[in-house]
């Protein structure tokens, strides 16, 4: 896929999750990425590893630095108490008028990832995505061995939390079975 | 000498290497059409090194984010691959961003605190580099053609 093919994707991305009132700082839109790839067979290039708050791509980080220098995105704090917060930047059109298949083609990704993470805070997120990366190394595990190994990983996440995550996650696969690779 | 073809990785044997050895192996090279890595090291040695073609302009850039892609594939196409040069770089992540504790203890974002730190640009460079024996033709040809270039480049949607 083609550099400006993946801004596209990620402008849509960010303006669906904004449509389901997410921040959209940093985290959100790399859990939000992480879920779109892996969930939903999104073609993106980037790779995931785990990191302090869960999957993390620093190619996507630097993706996200190189698409403000083109203007594609842009930084702004809205809230001082909070981090920034990514919006789609001037030349936005450019890249959505030249690949309007390609965001056709992963709209439904796009809304189904945005739906489901939108609304959720950094803290959830983390647990979320977390929650889906064990899945993804661990498959055989049952629910209870799942939550453990979240503990494992993260251990200043609550056992309750990472539960729950895990029964989310099972859910969130379940429905993502539309998206076939 | 071993290091002809594969650089030491033992550190006593490469700290050996010294500039004396490189400029003679470099002089060898450029004098030498059947050595390996020899025009390189003839444009090195003899100062023909590929000239500035384009370089990112703002303006440009406000028409096509991908002008210099543009110009090095036009050119690439017109002169051959083997006389254009292409450099790019996009900085990696932004050390603008962290958290400040106010002197009343509340901790804010520093792009919300500091409008210096909110307009420091991300550094992003575009290089086009042309061979020099053809510099002149290739620099009036973009002359005529650069509005054109930029503007009707379209990457091919896969």
């Amino acid at each position: 896929m083609k550099r400006l093919q993946r801004a596209a994707i990620i402008v849509s991305l960010i303006e669906a999750l904004r449509d389901n009132d997410s921040w959209c700082g940093e985290t959100n839109i790399q859990k939000a990425t992480y879920f779109l790839k892996e969930l939903t067979h999104v073609p993106l290039e980037y790779e995931f590893i785990l990191y302090k708050h869960g999957p993390y791509s620093f190619e996507l980080k630097e993706e996200l630095t190189a698409l403000r220098a083109d203007t594609i995105l842009e930084l702004k704090s809205p809230n001082p108490s909070y981090g920034p917060s990514f919006f789609p930047g001037k030349m936005r059109d450019y890249v959505m008028d030249r690949f309007p298949k390609t965001v056709k083609r992963f709209s439904s990704n796009i809304d189904f990832v945005a739906s489901h993470l939108g609304k959720k805070d950094v803290n959830e997120l983390e647990c979320l995505s977390t929650a889906l990366y064990v899945l993804r190394e661990s498959p055989k595990c049952d629910k209870k061995q799942r939550a453990k190994k979240i503990i494992e990983i993260k251990p200043h996440i609550d056992y309750s939390d990472c539960c729950e995550a895990v029964e989310e996650v099972d859910q969130i696969v379940r429905e993502a079975d539309q998206f076939t690779r | 000498m071993l290091w002809r073809e594969q650089l030491p990785t033992k550190p006593e044997e490469f700290l050996n290497i010294t500039d004396s050895e490189v400029m003679v192996l470099l002089r060898e090279a450029a004098n030498d059409s059947s050595k390996l890595g020899h025009d390189p090291a003839r444009r090195i040695m003899k100062r023909k090194h590929y000239k500035r073609l384009y370089e990112r302009n703002p303006n440009d850039i406000e028409k096509n984010p991908e002008a210099a892609l543009a110009i090095l594939e036009a050119a690439r196409e017109k002169f051959g691959e083997e006389y254009i040069k292409y450099d790019s770089y996009r900085q990696k992540s932004s050390g603008t961003e962290f958290p400040v504790r106010s002197r009343d203890e509340r901790v804010f974002s520093s792009v919300a605190q500091s409008d210096v730190l909110k307009k420091v640009p991300v550094v992003a460079i575009d290089y086009v580099f042309v061979a020099p024996e053809i510099c002149k033709e290739a620099i009036n040809w973009l002359e005529e053609n650069r509005e054109t270039i930029i503007s009707q480049y379209e990457p091919e949607e896969e």
